[in-house]
């Protein structure tokens, strides 16, 4: 049993306790999940300096403990849609290291062939719907896919991610409203790390209190950085929302990275509010202090296994470079309507051409 | 020492920290070799080619070597610029680390660091007369034409290369109707494409429009690069020829006795420019943000206009050789540019250039442009008879005066150092003799 480090912050609802199940294995589980998406996330950040990301990414490391919190409460019934803040999350739903990197450099092997990049990472089969890359639109969908979960009485609920930046957006409302309207079991998760971009939360919204956000819908203000804090909040979340309809977890978090690749994330925030987190609040420090004061594992294996992580990180990058690009004919499929064995050109009619099937 | 005998270690790539960054410089190191370093905290400063950004480690360990020390320059995107360890131990390990040619998983091809040169290469033109070039040209470049989707079906269908079509759309676009017209107006063959009657009551301007070959543009952005940034001023003196013709007459009968080729003035003005330039080193010098270089080496180039366009061989140590090796070097060295056969090493390297528009045009005198990074370009013009006032009243000589102009980059040149230079020359050519000294 551990404890959560902060209490949880209710509204419209009783709070759940803070005493938390786990067990060693759990506990060195998450250690080594976190540390694997960190060590990922660091990766793609070298990879895009040395060009072989290109465009978009936006990373995720910080905030690893929303990814691996949530996913230890919920089943892979469960499904989860989110922004384009998603390499973890996808990694947390069962995607491979090979997968990721693939897809961040355009390869086949990509879980989405290579074609989606950084924001547009799926996988239907453990019910992740995906990246989205249009800020806030994810939430109506997956208030949609809730609905279709209550349709189908399928005793699963859905997770919709969004950002501090989105939670302003009125779509959110209308999607929250349809949703209390119909109890659908629709999670509205907010990941505040607390700048939109570059903005900051209270430059942006009138009332920062996220988890309020829904007025008639009740919310949970979470510790975002602590891993047992989001493992209860979205047990006790995913409970509320099959009995009584949406429910809002706001999750404080933080995010060390700039919000993108073109963002040194150093001209809007001090970088001793970044290291202060960092020292402070960092969610993996966290679970290896926990793992470390119940003898769980040494240091010297703490250590050994940031060592094998990398090396698997490493050998998914060099397995990911080996794979090919995609055929430039891909460029037309799952765009068009099939069976009408027309011809389809690229924007210069004499470099891709495709024969539709 | 190779990677591979060392521990375990992270090489820092120059990071790409910019869309449309290619190469970076170091501004400044906020960390020094044997520092513990932390994730987040700011390695260096990278000055990319938009502005100065923070660059932060990723890692936790050491700072154990900066192969690119604060100020290094152009560095390609991928390149090694320091080494971390996780151990502390590790770190002198590396004190005479180079990076390997491979520079790890995350860099694409590095490219060696342009190392600093001893020797300035020496291209291309500067001279408004008989300016030079040195590249062989490729043939025109296949730049992407802009046409609508329609005037390319259009053309296609007709089996019309785009190329041939001067388009009217937004920005020069190729537009359905210049296809129609083009097809109407029915030249289908011709590529340097007449001119199309606008209007019928203006009289239209008979053209042709002629493609850039590359000689062309790479001439025409040197010469204009150096004419938009070399502050240049000329000097102009005459020189009396009559020694030294008599000289050259001399001397060809020698040669003719011998088998040998005949020298010409512009051999001797080489030689004389190159002589001069021994006396006077400040004219062989190069100018750049931080220092003047200064040349040991007198490498002359010579203008050369041929069909395909202006080159400048260079005649290397010009002031170590005699007029028969130089008259044969520069007669050899244009007989390959006519050809366009010249390589790197026929051009490249030079310090100074000679440009003569006199003999071969009868020029009377003209000022040339700067061949950069060169500080002086020598623009010789024809020998003409003049009558010069004797000693006494009524008296009168006659003379041959060749008018020569030196073209001068003041940065690196102030006015009284190219008039030393000058002096210098007008000496050699009106007492040849003295070459020999």
């Amino acid at each position: 049993t551990i404890e959560t480090s902060l209490p949880f912050t209710a509204h419209l609802c009783d709070p759940p306790s803070r005493s938390v199940e786990s067990s060693s294995q759990e506990l060195l589980d998450f250690f080594r999940t976190m540390a694997l998406m960190r060590r990922m996330e660091i990766a793609a950040d070298s990879l895009y300096k040395a060009k072989l990301i290109r465009g978009f990414c936006h990373l995720y490391d910080g905030q690893e403990a929303v990814a691996i919190g949530m996913e230890a409460a919920i089943t892979k019934k469960d499904a989860i849609i989110t922004a384009y803040r998603d390499h973890c999350i996808f990694l947390g739903r069962g995607g491979s290291l090979h997968e990721v990197f693939s897809e961040l450099m355009g390869r086949q092997a990509g879980c989405s062939k290579g074609k989606g990049g950084s924001m547009h990472f799926y996988k239907k089969e453990s019910s992740f719907y995906g990246g989205h890359g249009i800020v806030g639109a994810q939430v109506p969908l997956g208030c949609g896919i809730a609905f279709a979960q209550k349709y189908n009485k399928e005793e699963a609920v859905t997770f919709a991610l969004y950002g501090d930046g989105a939670a302003n957006q009125g779509q959110l409302f209308e999607a929250l409203n349809i949703s209390a309207l119909w109890d659908l079991p629709a999670i509205l998760v907010c990941e505040n790390n607390h700048y939109g971009m570059g903005t900051a939360e209270w430059r942006a919204a009138k009332s920062p209190s996220y988890y309020k956000r829904g007025d008639y819908v009740p919310g949970l203000k979470v510790d975002g950085m602590d891993a047992f804090a989001v493992k209860q909040a979205c047990k006790f979340a995913k409970q509320h929302a099959l009995e009584k309809g949406p429910i809002i977890l706001e999750m404080d978090t933080y995010r060390y990275h700039g919000h993108s690749m073109s963002d040194p994330g150093s001209t809007y925030r001090t970088r001793d509010e970044i290291s202060g987190v960092r020292q402070e609040r960092d969610p993996i420090e966290r679970i290896k202090k926990l793992v470390l004061s119940h003898d769980l594992a040494t240091e010297k294996e703490l250590k050994d296994m940031e060592k094998e992580i990398r090396k698997e990180v490493d050998d998914a990058i060099a397995k990911a470079k080996d794979c090919p690009m995609p055929e430039p004919s891909e460029l037309f499929t799952n765009v068009y309507v099939k069976g009408f064995g027309t011809e389809s050109f690229g924007p210069d009619r004499k470099e891709v051409k495709a024969s539709l099937p | 020492s190779s990677s591979s005998d060392l521990p375990p270690h992270q090489e820092i790539g120059m990071p790409s920290l910019s869309p449309t960054m290619t190469e970076g410089n170091i501004a400044r190191w906020l960390k020094k070799e044997g520092d513990k370093v932390a994730p987040g905290e700011v390695l260096c400063e990278v000055e990319t080619d938009k502005a100065t950004v923070e660059m932060e480690c990723m890692e936790e360990g050491f700072l154990a070597k900066i192969v690119k020390e604060e100020g290094a320059k152009e560095i390609q995107v991928g390149e090694v610029i320091a080494i971390t360890v996780e151990d502390e131990d590790d770190i002198q390990k590396f004190k005479d680390y180079t990076p390997s040619s491979d520079t790890g998983p995350a860099a694409p091809e590095a490219k060696p660091a342009p190392s600093l040169p001893k020797e300035e290469k020496v291209e291309k033109p500067a001279s408004a007369p008989e300016a030079k070039i040195s590249k062989p040209s490729s043939a025109p470049s296949e730049d992407r034409i802009f046409a609508s989707p329609l005037a390319r079906k259009l053309a296609e269908d007709n089996n019309v290369p785009l190329s041939s079509i001067k388009g009217t759309g937004p920005e020069g676009r190729i537009v359905k109707a210049d296809v129609e017209d083009f097809l109407a107006s029915g030249s289908k063959e011709t590529t340097a494409k007449p001119s199309k009657q606008v209007d019928s009551k203006v009289p239209a301007l008979d053209y042709v429009d002629i493609p850039h070959t590359q000689i062309r543009k790479v001439t025409a952005s040197r010469l204009a690069f150096s004419k938009q940034t070399i502050p240049h001023y000329y000097l102009t003196v005459d020189t009396c020829v009559d020694k030294m013709m008599g000289l050259r007459s001399q001397l060809n009968s020698f040669q003719e006795a011998s088998g040998g080729k005949r020298i010409s003035v512009n051999d001797l003005v080489i030689k004389a420019a190159a002589l001069a330039l021994r006396k006077v080193p400040q004219c062989n010098s190069s100018w750049t943000d931080e220092y003047i270089r200064q040349f040991k080496n007198v490498n002359i180039n010579v203008a050369v206009q041929t069909e395909n366009g202006l080159y400048v061989p260079v005649v290397k140590d010009a002031d170590k050789k005699g007029l028969s090796t130089i008259g044969e070097e520069v007669r050899f060295l244009a007989q390959k540019a006519k050809e366009n056969s010249l390589k790197p090493e026929d051009y490249e390297g030079g310090t100074f250039t000679v440009s003569n528009l006199g003999g071969p045009f009868g020029i009377k005198q003209f000022c040339a442009v700067i061949n950069p990074p060169q500080a002086a370009i020598l623009a010789i013009g024809s020998a003409e008879k003049r009558v010069v006032p004797g000693t006494g009243p009524d008296q009168y000589n006659v003379a041959s005066y060749m008018s020569v102009t030196l073209s001068c980059d003041h940065r690196v040149i102030d006015g009284a150092i190219g008039a030393e230079w000058l002096k210098a020359f007008k000496g050699y050519i009106e007492t040849p003799e003295s070459m020999l000294l």
